[in-house]
């Protein structure tokens, strides 16, 4: 299939558009790892202090890099990658992931968060919506079992960090997937975890720079 | 906007394709259908004889396809034979517990009879891996054990079916749909895993005309094969078929509902700043706000045209470079404007405009924008309070002085395909195009666009038109012979506001390659309405064959009045009434699928009062056309988009001008239907 879109591409490239947005498409279809840095990614980067940083990847896609907090507005951050992608976080869980292929718009994980930052062991129930290929939405509910899986250590910058692993099992309708967490024990805060993104994708693996104060 | 529920179940889909490229075994159809949207596209080969055939699942219960046929040394002296041909297959009874499904097919029912059959046919499964087939066929299925048609009870005229109508191809042959001697056929088929399924049919297909023109032999009824299926859906299924030949049939199919990733890759639209970090930057001037307005769309691809302020209103108008939902364009433009606006803006009226001209307005609640951007339901929300208008409007002024006289170009390669030309099956042209804009002010535009072939066969033609109409379109041979570079088209245009749901259009110059003239269009589209209807007028020259400046001495007033319909489901309906370029007078009828995410297959047919005689092979103008986003190639926010019509012949009756920007095309994206399909970008 990539190589069919490729060579309908590289063929078919014809009619209206600007030439440097045809040239970037095509060069994103045939090197689609290729470096692309986005204006707001450059300028975030040009910021000092530093603003506060995520080591992020893709396990399943060998993908890894490094995310720049935007912003925070009630609660949500939204993260930047260079090449302009972001997630958004609420209480160190991922509620949304944008320019990565994937679909998740937006999640409803109350329930969730609640149960893992007090370490508790029950079940909760979690709404994402995705949009789909056909660029319609859909929402999916899911009912997840979080289990303490007990104290487990996590290196944060070649500093261990003393942390509660948790573990949340959601069952849907059409899909399964597991989420891990690590609550840091003096901040009660997730500082490592791998959260699934959708079926695109998979799970995305989030670790958190500390500040080098 | 459509909200899908996840985890429907899905409709039961055909596990084998025949080798007419319709669910069946080897030879023999089947009463399965492909899920509903998909594409299959199937080339099937055995002796002397090779299929290619595109079909589409139309709607869940329907399917039609189109076939094109090679026979080697079919026609004897005059050489191998090249077939066009159409299928629909019906289904009229789903299949369930206890009862099978039952289809009902016309093969080649418009073509020219050398496949021409009908059948009814009955598939049951049993315990999901084996399937049985059986059914009665007509034409050419009625061969070994044909008996008298049962449908004569109904009547003697089924009793015999007339010869096939040779020599007026393109007519419905449906005078002899189901007449004549009929026959049984059946097979099974047993899914040993995902990938293998084996393969068995007696098909009572004689072989009768391959068998008397190019020796082909049948020494058995029964088929065999063996089908392997990749990960991808891809089937390559292996034969044997009528105990003399080997055969091959590969498929590959395409859903268009599944673009190459979901959510789409690229730059995600800027966050929302808290409110105060914007009121900390209130003090700036209106000419701080609009140059950093300017710049922040420009980053997203939009282009700032309008903006006007009053109380707690902002007015803005932008134009939409980058994205194929106009949606989504909105919804960056109300994210910028409630980074950039003072604090006491609580209404933003967008404007999406096309060349100064403006389309339609929506008007969105700075406080709605910061209450729904997390929200898991915020698609359909902010879409419920969002308020789509016919536009705003705009006050004299508003338009920026520095957005006209705006200067856009591209360039790139381009590829045109000419089919089915015996000589020489598929031609092709790659060559450069360069394609000009400058909007002087809006709504005045002069365009230009250069095409230079590089690599063609198109003028390798010899083929002479023998129409005995104008030539108005036959002599592309000749287009493509005697040009090189060309200029596809070199216009004035004026696009303009007549009134409320009113849009205008006058173009002046070369049109397009093959014509040039006026061109005056009117079209009524109410916002929030499915019905549009517009009429075009056209007086035009044909041009010269080197499609440069000079003109012919063929010139005719052609034009349209035209019905458009956005019919629920993702379907369309348009109908063309008027005089078409070779002066004949008719209707064109179109129906396309358009699926949310901007993939389109459609078919289309014309019907003048050109005799079915003077148009020639074919009998009257029609086709089935495949659009495809670029976006859905990549994943890549972009408005192109890779279009193909392909018609079994072209001819000079039902000929229409090919307007650039006719007007529906440019409105259409800013309707209220069409913001509403697409409002699930309005977030990304």
């Amino acid at each position: 299939m990539t190589a069919l879109r490729t060579a309908l591409l590289a063929l078919l490239l014809i009619s209206c558009g600007e030439v440097q947005e045809d040239v970037d498409l095509l060069k994103g279809t045939l090197f689609p790892s290729a470096p692309r840095f986005h204006p707001r990614a450059e300028a975030l980067a040009a910021r000092r202090p530093i603003p506060p940083r995520l080591e992020v990847g893709f396990p399943k896609h060998d993908l890894a890099g490094v995310m720049l907090l935007e912003t925070e507005r009630d609660g949500v951050q939204t993260w930047l990658t260079a090449d302009g992608a972001t997630i958004t976080m609420e209480r160190g869980m991922l509620t949304s992931a944008i320019g990565f292929g994937g679909g998740m718009s937006g999640s409803d994980l109350r329930q969730s968060v609640d149960l893992i930052l007090t370490g508790g062991l029950g079940y909760a129930e979690r709404f994402h919506s995705f949009l789909n290929g056909d660029d319609e939405i859909e929402l999916h509910a899911y009912r997840c079992r979080i289990t303490p899986l007990g104290p487990d250590t996590v290196v944060l910058q070649g500093t261990p960090v003393a942390t509660q692993k948790q573990q949340e099992d959601c069952y849907g309708l059409a899909q399964q997937f597991t989420n891990i967490y690590w609550v840091q024990d003096s901040t009660g805060r997730i500082v490592q975890s791998s959260q699934w993104t959708g079926d695109f994708l998979g799970n995305m693996v989030i670790k958190v720079v500390p500040d080098e104060s | 906007m459509a909200l899908v529920c996840a985890g429907a179940a899905g409709i039961a889909e055909a596990q084998s394709v025949s080798t007419y490229g319709t669910p069946g075994l080897l030879e023999i159809p089947t009463a399965e259908m492909f899920e509903d949207g998909t594409l299959a596209f199937t080339a099937a080969g055995f002796r002397d004889t090779a299929r290619g055939t595109m079909t589409f699942q139309m709607l869940p219960w329907a399917l039609g396809s189109f076939r094109y046929a090679y026979i080697k040394g079919f026609d004897g002296a005059v050489g191998d034979r090249y077939d066009r041909s159409f299928d629909f297959h019906f289904r009229l009874r789903e299949e369930s517990k206890h009862g099978p499904a039952i289809v009902m097919g016309l093969r080649d029912f418009g073509g020219t009879g050398v496949y021409a059959a009908e059948y009814f046919v009955a598939t049951k499964t049993f315990h999901d891996r084996f399937k049985l087939t059986g059914g009665i066929g007509w034409g050419r299925m009625a061969g070994r054990g044909a008996f008298a048609n049962p449908l004569g009870i109904f009547g003697d005229r089924f009793e015999t079916r007339p010869s096939s109508n040779d020599g007026e191809t393109g007519q419905l042959d449906f005078g002899n749909w189901f007449r004549g001697d009929a026959a049984l056929f059946g097979g099974a088929s047993w899914q040993q895993n995902d990938r293998l399924t084996f393969l068995a049919e007696y098909s009572p297909d004689l072989y009768t005309a391959e068998g008397d023109n190019i020796g082909f032999d049948i020494h058995s009824p029964i088929n065999f094969g063996v089908q392997y299926r990749f990960k991808n859906g891809t089937q390559l299924t292996t034969s044997y078929l009528y105990g003399t030949t080997l055969g091959l049939t590969f498929s590959y199919f395409i859903n268009p509902r599944k673009a190459v990733t979901p959510g789409g890759q690229g730059a995600a639209p800027p966050p929302l700043r808290p409110r105060s970090q914007v009121a900390a930057a209130a003090d700036r001037t209106q000419s701080d706000i609009r140059g950093r307005l300017q710049r922040a769309l420009d980053q997203e691809g939009l282009r700032l045209v309008y903006l006007s302020d009053s109380s707690d209103t902002v007015q803005v108008g932008v134009e939409n470079t980058r994205y194929g939902q106009a949606a989504q364009a909105l919804g960056r433009t109300a994210r910028v404007l409630a980074n950039e606006e003072p604090p006491q803006t609580e209404q933003f009226n967008i404007a999406l405009m096309s060349r100064g001209v403006p389309l339609s307005a929506v008007r969105v609640n700075r406080d709605d924008l910061y209450e729904l951007e997390h929200d898991p339901d915020n698609a359909w929300r902010s879409f419920a309070r969002a308020e789509v208008s016919d536009t705003i409007p705009l006050v004299d002024g508003g338009i920026l002085t520095d957005a006209f006289p705006h200067f856009s170009y591209r360039f790139g390669p381009y590829l045109n395909f000419s089919f089915f030309d015996p000589d020489d099956p598929l031609r092709y042209e790659v060559g450069a195009a360069l394609g000009l804009d400058y909007t002087l002010t809006p709504g005045f535009t002069l365009s230009t666009g250069l095409r230079l072939p590089i690599f063609s066969t198109l003028d390798d033609s010899t083929r002479v038109s023998d129409s005995p109409l104008p030539h108005v379109r036959s002599d592309w041979a000749i287009y493509a012979r005697e040009s090189n570079l060309r200029i596809e088209h070199l216009t004035a245009e004026y696009l303009w506001r007549p009134g409320t749901n009113l849009y205008a259009r006058t173009t002046l110059g070369y049109l397009e390659t093959m014509f040039g003239g006026l061109s005056t269009e009117l079209l009524w589209y109410p916002t929030d309405s499915r019905l549009a209807l517009g009429v075009e007028a056209n007086y035009v020259a044909q041009r010269d064959f080197d499609v440069l400046f000079g003109f012919q001495n063929y010139t005719v007033a052609t034009g349209h009045a035209s019905a458009y319909y956005d019919l629920p489901g993702e379907y369309h309906a348009q109908v063309d009434v008027g005089r078409y370029l070779a002066g004949d007078y008719g209707a064109t009828f179109a129906l396309d699928r358009e699926f949310t995410n901007g993939f389109k297959v459609g078919a289309f047919f014309t019907l003048t009062n050109v005799s079915s005689e003077e148009f020639g092979e074919g009998s009257f103008d029609k086709g089935i056309r495949l659009e495809i986003p670029v976006s859905w190639l990549t994943g890549r926010p972009s408005r192109n988009k890779l279009a193909q019509t392909i018609r079994p012949v072209l001819r000079d009756g039902g000929a229409r001008l090919s307007m650039r920007n006719r007007l529906y095309g440019v409105t259409r994206e800013a309707r209220a239907q069409n913001l509403s399909r697409g409002w699930g970008r309005f977030w990304r």
